[in-house]
């Protein structure tokens, strides 16, 4: 059995607001429990207001779980932080070039000298980057700021990938590509992801397990293995197993 | 032909045009020369008092008196804003004295600042740093507080020290907000030195404009007028030229390399 480095245990999240005499009460989720294997592409897909963002930054740290643990076996021995964040938007510095972007958590880091600069500029070529270094995000497309970002949280070699409706905001066209230079990336790199997403086509195109989300309170309402021969290309959508799983899913998500 | 040009050649048309119903004006109507001087002679004035030396020394004393108050009142106003935006209690504490403030027409405080301080410097930099402190205060604030969450979020997840996610993230994004704070508190600043000119001055461009009225020499009026304005603008230009430098990368500013 391989490694789990992602341990969820009964999470549950409760956000309050309104007055102390009138307060509402809203969760967002409710005894959440899953794990993820070392290298292993899992997606957290449901509806809008199911809490899939909310538990992703819950398990980067970044929000605190109201109830329940998560344990990150990554953690030890690092001086750098164990994930690679990836946002809805790209949140690239403006007055920075792609390759600065890029080169900015070292600095952050304090070891600007010891960049990894090979492991950059591979991932330049991976994400069909070469070429743009010097370029401004204002003048990439939408696309290219989203890889630049993705380079960005892989540059400090982190074991664990996460990625918060990372190509939400695009046009299916340019998304469809990002899928793939996401999975060739991965391929290369075999880091453990986290992916949230509310597209079915795109959680079975890239996964090897969708945990399925429902809302009200946000729970999980199915873990998912997709067993798809890797490496996957655009003809594996095309394959009756590719619509049996689209299918399963979006009955479940009705 | 070329839209540039074409442009310049109106431009110096409408000027002309300008110049000669100006002139026109005062031959048709017979304007005695106290009222409205002709053009000419409003720039052979201008010409002279460059050459005596008169704008050079009291341009000086405007611009010094700008600069010095611009400078006071803008540092002020980011170190409050700074602390504004990071402290809500601080900001609750100090927002009624600052709206307050805000709402008094700076000008109607400088007969008391004449009884306090006298005529002079003292009362007039207290103006200027007035008129500017506020536009860059809140400004300051409002870049700082649209900082947008993830930019934040990612200064997390890397493990950034809040010296490092002030001064590499949310200062440089604040600066488009803080520049057009800037911008708005030069203009006030150089309206504030003039009014005080007026009223607690010896010197300086106001001064000379209050002189010229007392007189009845239009020339004077209107030849300290231009030069006024020559002052305004190459101030208003190198906030701007300093703007241009600094925010390179903003969308305002990146017209140029469009399609490249």
């Amino acid at each position: 059995m391989s490694e789990q480095v992602v341990i969820v245990s009964n999470v549950g999240r409760v956000f309050s607001s309104g007055t102390k005499k009138d307060r509402k009460e809203f969760v967002a989720l409710d005894d959440v429990s899953f794990t993820v294997n070392r290298g292993e592409f899992v997606s957290l897909l449901g509806p809008s207001g199911c809490g899939k963002s909310t538990l992703l930054k819950i398990v980067s740290g970044l929000l605190k779980a109201s109830s329940g643990t998560v344990e990150i076996t990554e953690k030890e021995n690092r001086k750098t932080p164990p994930f690679g964040f990836v946002f809805q938007d790209s949140v690239l510095l403006p007055w920075r070039t792609a390759i600065e972007n890029a080169l900015f958590p070292f600095e952050i880091m304090g070891n600007k000298e010891k960049a990894d600069e090979s492991n950059v500029r591979n991932l330049f070529e991976l994400a069909k980057l070469v070429g743009f270094e010097n370029s401004y995000p204002r003048q990439l497309s939408g696309g290219m700021r989203q890889r630049v970002a993705i380079v960005r949280a892989l540059s400090y070699n982190p074991p664990i990938l996460l990625m918060d409706e990372p190509f939400g905001a695009l046009d299916a066209i340019t998304r469809d590509n990002l899928n793939n230079v996401l999975l060739e990336i991965w391929e290369s790199t075999r880091k453990t992801v986290i992916f949230v997403t509310h597209s079915i086509s795109e959680a079975v195109y890239l996964s090897d397990r969708i945990i399925v989300m429902g809302t009200k309170p946000g729970r999980v309402v199915a873990d998912m293995k997709v067993e798809l021969p890797r490496p996957r290309n655009e003809d594996s959508k095309l394959t009756p197993e590719f619509y049996s799983y689209v299918k399963e899913l979006r009955e479940m998500l009705k | 032909m070329n839209r540039k040009v074409l442009i310049a050649i109106i431009s110096i048309l409408f000027l002309v045009l300008f110049l000669g119903f100006w002139k026109g004006y005062i031959i048709v109507r017979d304007v005695p020369g106290f009222i409205l001087p002709p053009p000419e002679a409003v720039g052979q004035r201008f010409i002279s008092l460059v050459a005596d030396g008169t704008f050079i020394r009291e341009g000086w004393v405007t611009l010094y008196t700008i600069l010095i108050g611009f400078s006071v009142g803008s540092i002020l106003g980011f170190t409050a804003g700074y602390f504004s935006a990071k402290s809500r209690t601080f900001e609750e504490v100090i927002s009624p004295y600052v709206m307050l403030i805000q709402a008094t027409p700076k000008v109607s405080l400088i007969p008391l600042f004449v009884i306090w301080f006298g005529l002079g410097m003292p009362s007039k930099l207290l103006l200027i740093v007035l008129s500017a402190f506020f536009p860059v205060m809140i400004n300051t604030i409002l870049g700082l507080r649209s900082v947008p969450e993830d930019y934040e979020n990612l200064m997390t997840i890397l493990g950034a020290s809040e010296r490092q996610s002030t001064l590499k993230m949310r200062l440089p994004m604040a600066t488009p907000l803080i520049m057009a704070g800037l911008k708005i508190a030069m203009v006030q600043s150089i309206i504030g030195a003039i009014v005080s000119e007026w009223m607690a001055g010896d010197r300086g461009f106001g001064y000379l404009l209050v002189y010229g009225s007392s007189l009845y020499d239009a020339n004077l009026l209107m030849a300290s007028i231009i030069a006024t304005t020559f002052l305004g603008l190459i101030l208003y230009w190198s906030i701007e030229l300093i703007e241009k430098k600094l925010l390179f990368w903003h969308e305002s500013k990146l017209a140029f390399t469009e399609g490249t």
